[in-house]
């Protein structure tokens, strides 16, 4: 009878309480990159995140290294809800803080967006959980201690596409060897998981650099076009934009692309294509 | 240390006989704490109120009279009281992160006679 009632009393304590791991790490945040345009030399970047239901904490911060310092980064709504900052202790950053409880487990984010000057470029971000303030304690006050590093000390840290400054030279060989080697990132980091895909577009971008090499502009160009309707193909572009969005949100473990190397390259790509 | 002055974005609370001039900080910390009560002034139309600080030649603040803790650490200007007892959850949080993004930390005191945040920098 007493085990029956100590296994009855186990049953009944959260798991939370037996397994708490660092205060703003308990949750885990799907970064969704849902868009980025270009104008003229002005990039967007718009993400979504997905706090998953098995999280125990509410989304709190979302932090995107911004290499090209942001242009503008607008409050997304309910505007009572979010703050929004460029500056992380002199880091430049896109930095969405949610001052209520707006994205708890099994919720998604407004879109959240910022602008600057420059390219489509691979960066870190974190993703922070809900914690209240630690008290302070005697222990905290003698000796002295450091302030504490939220960023490194009590978020998750991973990898997006931000935006990065323009390269000092923006000639099409210059920007093309830039795009392959976001290609090979890309399969380097799993955005591509697929090693024949990963392969072929090795292929057909070492192609588009030889024909500009030789100085044939006008069939690297085609390549480059081919490899942007490929790339699209095999993302799910062509079966428009909401069959997509909801196959993506059924599939996203099985996507072949990821969002976050679908945009990375399909922006790079036709950048290039328009200075050609 | 620089004195803190009182601006028309925050207020200076917490003058006692003993520690008349409370409101000291390296000028690091001065700077932030004018930088936070500025951004929290232009978002909700409200003052932040500070309470102790450092002294102007920094060591004990000797808050009970008896030369011992709590306030260990406002020795050396890198330590500030914000009262929150009038302060809602959003603000606090805005207060929470903002301090953050400046470099400091914030540590609950809310539980006291005297509910505050810690502002470590």
């Amino acid at each position: 009878m007493s085990n029956r009632v100590a296994i009855l009393v186990l049953l009944t304590i959260p798991s939370p309480v037996l397994a708490q791991a660092v205060p703003g790490t308990n949750l885990t945040v799907d970064v969704t990159v849902s868009r980025i345009a270009m104008w003229g030399d002005t990039t967007s970047v718009q993400f979504r995140l997905h706090n998953r239901l098995d999280s125990r904490e509410q989304l709190f911060t979302y932090t995107v290294d911004a290499p090209a310092p942001v242009a503008r980064i607008p409050t997304p709504e309910p505007t009572a809800a979010w703050m929004v900052s460029t500056d992380y202790r002199g880091r430049s950053v896109a930095d969405w803080t949610a001052l209520d409880s707006v994205v708890p487990p099994g919720s998604d984010s407004p879109d959240l967006l910022y602008l600057a000057v420059g390219l489509p470029a691979i960066v870190a971000n974190w993703t922070r959980g809900y914690y209240p303030p630690p008290r302070l304690t005697a222990a905290d006050t003698n000796p002295l201690v450091r302030p504490a590093d939220p960023l490194e000390e009590n978020s998750i840290k991973g990898w997006t596409v931000g935006i990065g400054p323009f390269p000092a030279d923006r000639r099409p060989a210059d920007l093309l060897a830039r795009l392959r080697m976001w290609a090979d990132s890309s399969c380097h980091i799993g955005w591509i998981r697929n090693r024949r895909i990963c392969h072929e577009f090795g292929e057909k971008l070492r192609e588009a650099a030889r024909d500009l090499v030789r100085g044939h502009a006008s069939e690297a160009a085609e390549d480059l076009r081919e490899f942007v309707r490929e790339l699209g193909e095999r993302f799910g572009r062509g079966e428009g934009e909401q069959a997509h969005e909801e196959r993506a949100a059924r599939d996203r473990v099985r996507e072949p692309i990821s969002d976050a190397a679908y945009w990375l390259l399909k922006v790079n790509a036709e950048y290039i294509l328009a200075r050609l | 240390m620089v004195a803190l002055v009182e601006s028309a974005h925050d207020s200076l609370i917490g003058y006692r006989d003993e520690h008349p001039d409370n409101h000291w900080g390296t000028p690091a910390m001065v700077v932030a704490l004018g930088a936070l009560a500025d951004s929290f002034y232009a978002r909700y139309s409200k003052r932040l109120e500070y309470n102790d600080m450092s002294l102007q030649l920094g060591g004990v603040l000797d808050l009970n009279r008896d030369w011992k803790p709590p306030h260990d650490e406002h020795r050396v200007g890198t330590s500030a009281d914000l009262r929150t007892f009038s302060r809602n959850a959003r603000e606090l949080r805005f207060v929470q992160r903002s301090w953050e993004l400046r470099g400091g930390s914030v540590l609950d005191e809310t539980d006291l006679d005297q509910p505050h945040y810690h502002l470590r920098f």
